[in-house]
């Protein structure tokens, strides 16, 4: 007997024994309070970059200081940690639907790092996107720490992302809508409840250390029908901004692979880029939340061409940054070119209706941030909720629901599948709990495999086959080669019909006359939904599944009715 | 509890690897030390039936009872003994006096079985040809299960069976049992028998207990050793 | 099923060497083998319970134009048919992830360092942590190739090292080569409380069957019995899972054994489930 229970595995003790909700609860507490950390070092250690940087901005040679820091962070990230660019939240998505969640213990400060040097240099990319890789990878490693299952290890990654969105916009909503709506794509009871103590921790850090600040201040604002029906058109130059952003994005890393040099060179071509670029228009520089305020509290003076300039001028820098190599998110960015689109929008709409009486412009910044969201990351609620929390003013929800949504469904028209998850997506990597795909990739061949079939010789006469026969349970019966076990063909029961009754033929044929050789073959390790599609094109009912060339088994769709009917019974019980 | 992973993928008759996995995903109420897995009894139950999944722990494993009845042609022709002389001049007479000879049957019981032997005769003949007739009722006898048996009847004098080859018969074996596996199981190992036509003709007449059982036996051993 | 050996190729000398002695591994235990020729030099293992990132020394990458050939003409010539690993999934664009479903997997005794560095001596860290969480046991190759003839099992008496026996005498079952044990006796033990050990796991039958000799030492120091070890012997041995500071603070049996035995070494972890 062992009296004594290790601390290691608080699965084990004997409080946490019945249910894991309670364990779940408190480690994602202390899961949402660590990435709120994190997501305040990160913010202060971005201030004192650009403070530190800020007397040399005024040089002529300030272009290059984003070149560096771009350099620096790809250099950090590709020598020092040994990990790819990319922002990684396709990574933490990855990790979540395919291997339960687990995420190297290194991720958890990599990007916090790289992040801090690309955007603090002023590369414009968005501290959100590493903040919640990193309170992703802490929530895992602190999981695996305590040899937490897939499905618990999978709830404490969500904890960490939804504590670092929550801390780092100071909006717990957003950062429980975010994660269940993105990262985890599953609605249930058991994860909504620790996600949500998380993010209320998060937020609870970043008040104690940073104050209870709103990101932007709040305004009142009086909106009226016509600007309710205004939306709809702002909705479509959301939709439109976003998916330039997502495909120069993709253009830019095409670009970048193309070329040859070395990856920090890249980088620091990009950053370059950005640098220049940022001669012209200043406000591509950084995260950018210093003119979404200018715009929403209306000080924002430059005019209506200005603005649209503005605005593809940080879709520019910001797809230069990241397609580039250099380390960060779209989330900032989505939210400055959102706003400067909201902006220009609502120039050209007192434009040419100068009559009617506008809501003032920081509304409309505001809706372009909601419509830019809800269309880049196709995630409307993440959108309404966020931007509802960051301005504080509820009286705008109407035109959010609708200017997100409606974003959301248009963008799906030009690009099916969300910024984050395309990637996912193209490589059929994308698993949402309960889905066929999801299904089929837990199931292994392994777990299908029957094996009570009966091998045979090739020189085994008819007559013995047919005694063989009426031993056998199955309708198949490989081939095998007596001396190596290879796998020669198969003898399928109607092949050996005709001759059945014909006892003439017992003695005159033999197997190796009758097997077919040709058959589709399964190999061990292959992935079920080929070996599916295989079956489909060829109207097959079961295959031999060979490893190394030796029979081991047949797969049949009975057996995998049987296992898939248990196997999504099992993923989508909730309670 | 605490049981080996194999053997509690065998209890909820799931493969090995499926239970493994569950456990890691962390899909069932149990979990692992080494190669051994740790649950509590009822919750895992609980949690099975929720699931469709049926668990049955080895201890509640009785030994299937189907398993003593498909024992063999031997015991279930000892068990409905040989009959000489049995009288009758149509198959219905015959067939009366046969299963009057059935031992431990209540009187209940033969009327029945008659009937139902009798409905069979009507489908189409029982007279398999070489002077044989197996007759026997088409679905298993209601109420009390029995173990199969086989009453073997030497007819005192030939009867037109409306056989197939249109041959008198002298031998009748009727058979009774619980199940239609069983039935079609002896079914087949005595057409193995008859097939044999030696034994046939000494069918013709009437052979000693002992003689007969011993050719069964035989027979029998044959057929297990082209098993 | 038979077994799978899992071996990641270097196209330098000394990755023939290791490649030599995987297919010498794979002959004599008939297993198959699967060669991963590395595109990137870093690759992902995802275990249980954990995530293993393997950084790969530049070497792995070298001359890819003939890595595929030279690794086909020496399995071929001694008859393996060897399967080639093509990655299928990535966690990032240059990350692919490795299956961990071998049951043997090959390794010099670093794969992260610069070759030039190794030396008896030196464990790497990525393949102290694949030991670690790994649950295959991995082939740690001598640095040259070298044939073994029979099959040596270090045998402490805990729980790692009743696995050791166990697997040593499912290879000597694979092989019919004859397994001896290596006993260090330590402190207080009795030969009877190592044979109660071995007797509660249930290895007894096999045991007396199998194993050739028993080599029990109580005296002189543990390194120099170490020269008792046959010449051309499989070590098979387990490790343990206590960190880094343990090891430093406590030392451990299998950085001593590695840094004294040049032969090849079988090195069982602790996650290590036993199927043999």
């Amino acid at each position: 007997m062992k009296r004594f229970i290790s601390w290691r595995v608080p699965t084990k003790w004997p409080v946490f024994r019945l249910d894991d909700r309670l364990l779940l609860i408190i480690s994602g507490m202390i899961v949402g309070i660590l990435s709120g950390l994190a997501a305040f070092a990160l913010n202060r250690s971005l201030v004192f970059c650009l403070d530190f940087l800020h007397s040399y901005r005024a040089y002529w040679w300030a272009f290059i200081l984003p070149a560096g820091g771009a350099a620096l962070s790809s250099l950090f990230l590709s020598r020092v940690v040994n990990e790819g660019a990319g922002h990684g939240i396709p990574e933490v998505i990855y990790a979540v639907s395919r291997y339960g969640g687990l995420i190297r213990l290194r991720s958890s400060f990599s990007r916090l790092v790289s992040s801090c040097l690309t955007i603090g240099s002023g590369g414009s990319a968005g501290p959100e996107a590493p903040v919640v890789m990193s309170g992703a990878a802490i929530g895992s490693n602190i999981a695996r720490f305590f040899s937490f299952n897939d499905r618990q290890r999978v709830t404490l990654v969500g904890c960490g992302a939804a504590g670092a969105i929550s801390s780092i916009f100071n909006a717990p909503i957003a950062g429980l809508v975010f994660v269940l709506e993105v990262i985890l794509g599953e609605w249930s009871t058991v994860n909504i409840v620790p996600i949500a103590v998380a993010s209320v921790a998060g937020t609870e850090v970043s008040r104690l250390l940073a104050g209870n600040q709103i990101a932007f201040s709040h305004h009142t604002f009086h909106i009226s029908f016509h600007d309710i029906l205004a939306c709809a058109g702002l909705a479509v130059v959301t939709a439109f901004m976003s998916v330039i952003l997502t495909r120069l994005l993709r253009h830019m890393h095409h670009a970048s692979d193309k070329t040859k040099l070395p990856i920090w060179a890249k980088a620091a071509v990009g950053g370059c880029a950005v640098g220049l670029l940022g001669f012209f228009v200043p406000d591509v520089m950084g995260e950018g939340y210093h003119s979404i305020r200018n715009m929403i509290e209306g000080v924002y003076e430059q005019g209506m061409t200005i603005a649209v300039v503005a605005c593809f001028a940080k879709v520019l820098a910001t797809s230069l940054t990241l397609g580039w190599g250099g380390s960060g998110g779209i989330f900032a960015p989505s939210l400055v070119v959102g706003s400067f689109s909201g902006l220009a929008y609502h120039r050209f709409l007192v434009y040419f209706f100068p009559s009617v009486p506008w809501v003032g412009e920081g509304c409309y910044a505001l809706l372009g941030m909601a419509g830019f969201i809800g269309g880049i990351l196709q995630a409307p609620l993440t959108g309404i909720f966020l931007i509802v929390e960051i301005t504080g003013g509820y009286e705008v929800i109407l035109p959010l629901i609708i200017i997100s949504s409606l974003s959301a469904t248009i963008c799906y028209y030009f690009e099916s599948a969300s910024f984050y998850m395309k990637d996912l997506v193209e490589r059929g990597q994308l698993l949402r709990p309960g889905t066929d795909a999801r299904v089929l990739s837990d199931l292994s061949i392994s777990e299908l495999l029957e094996k009570d079939c009966i091998s045979v010789p090739p020189s085994m006469s008819l007559r013995e086959f047919v005694g063989l026969i009426t031993r056998s349970r199955r309708n198949y019966f490989p081939v095998e080669d007596p001396e190596t076990k290879e796998f020669l063909g198969l003898v399928k029961f109607d092949d050996i019909r005709p001759y059945l009754f014909n006892s003439m033929m017992y003695d005159a044929v033999f197997v190796e006359q009758i097997m077919d050789t040709h058959v589709a073959v399964a190999r061990y390790g292959e992935d079920l939904s080929d070996v599916l599609r295989i079956m489909d094109s060829r109207g097959l009912f079961s295959m031999p599944v060979l490893a190394n060339k030796r029979f081991v088994g047949m797969i049949s769709k009975a057996t995998l009715l049987d296992q898939y009917r248990k196997e999504l019974m099992v993923q989508t019980y909730q309670g | 509890m605490k049981l080996e992973l194999a053997e509690l993928a065998e209890c909820l008759h799931l493969p090995l690897y499926t239970v493994e996995r569950w456990i890691r995903q962390g899909r069932m109420p149990a979990r692992k030390t080494g190669s051994q897995c740790v649950f509590k009894r009822v919750v895992l139950e609980k949690w099975a039936e929720k699931h469709d999944i049926t668990f049955t722990l080895n201890e509640d494993h009785a030994t299937p009872k189907g398993h003593d009845d498909k024992d063999g042609l031997l015991a279930a022709l000892k068990r409905g003994g040989l009959h000489y002389n049995v009288t009758g001049d149509s198959v219905d007479e015959a067939l009366q006096q046969a299963v009057s000879c059935i031992p431990d049957f209540s009187d209940d019981e033969r009327s029945l079985l008659l009937t139902k032997l009798l409905e069979r005769e009507k489908l189409t003949s029982t007279g398999i040809g070489k002077g044989v007739a197996i007759p026997h009722p088409r679905s298993p006898l209601p109420g009390k299960e029995r173990p199969a048996l086989i009453c073997t009847c030497f007819l005192k004098n030939k009867i037109d069976f409306k056989a197939i080859d249109d041959k008198t018969v002298s031998v009748m074996f009727v058979i009774v049992c619980p199940t239609v596996t069983t039935h079609l199981h002896l079914l087949s190992r005595i057409s193995y028998c008859l097939r044999n036509d030696s034994f046939v003709t000494s069918l013709n007449k009437p052979l000693s207990p002992d003689e007969f059982f011993q050719k069964i036996e035989e027979f029998e051993e044959q057929l297990e050793k082209a098993r | 099923m038979e077994t799978k050996l899992l071996h990641i190729f270097r196209n330098t000398p000394l990755g023939r060497e290791t490649l030599l002695q995987s297919i010498y591994f794979c002959n004599i235990t008939r297993s198959s083998m699967v060669i991963y020729i590395p595109e990137y030099t870093k690759f992902l293992m995802y275990f249980d319970n954990d995530v293993v990132q393997v950084d790969l020394d530049p070497s792995y990458l070298l001359y890819p134009e003939t890595s595929r050939t030279h690794a086909l003409d020496l399995t071929k010539a001694h008859g393996i048919d060897a399967s080639f690993f093509e990655p299928r999934q990535f966690t990032a664009s240059t990350l692919p992830d490795i299956p961990v479903d071998f049951d043997f997997m090959c390794s010099p005794r670093s794969i992260s360092d610069l070759s030039s560095k190794i030396s008896l001596g030196h464990i790497g860290t990525r393949v102290r942590r694949i030991i670690k969480t790994a649950q295959f046991p991995v082939l740690l190759t001598s640095p040259c190739y070298k044939e073994w003839t029979s099959i040596l099992v270090f045998f402490g008496g805990s729980v790692n090292s009743v696995k050791a026996v166990r697997l040593g005498l499912h290879i000597s079952r694979l092989t019919g080569l004859p397994l001896d044990l290596f006993t260090q006796v330590e402190g207080s033990q009795t030969m009877d409380d190592y044979k109660d050990r071995l007797k509660q796991a249930g290895l007894e039958a096999d045991f007396d069957k199998r194993v050739r000799d028993w080599k029990v030492f109580a005296d002189n120091g543990f390194e120099e019995n170490l020269y008792h070890v046959p010449h051309q012997a499989l070590a098979v041995l387990g490790a343990y899972g206590h960190g880094l500071v343990k090891d430093i603070l406590f030392g451990s049996k299998m950085e001593v054994i590695q840094s004294v035995l040049s032969n090849n070494l079988l090195i069982v972890g602790p996650r290590y489930s036993a199927k043999g």
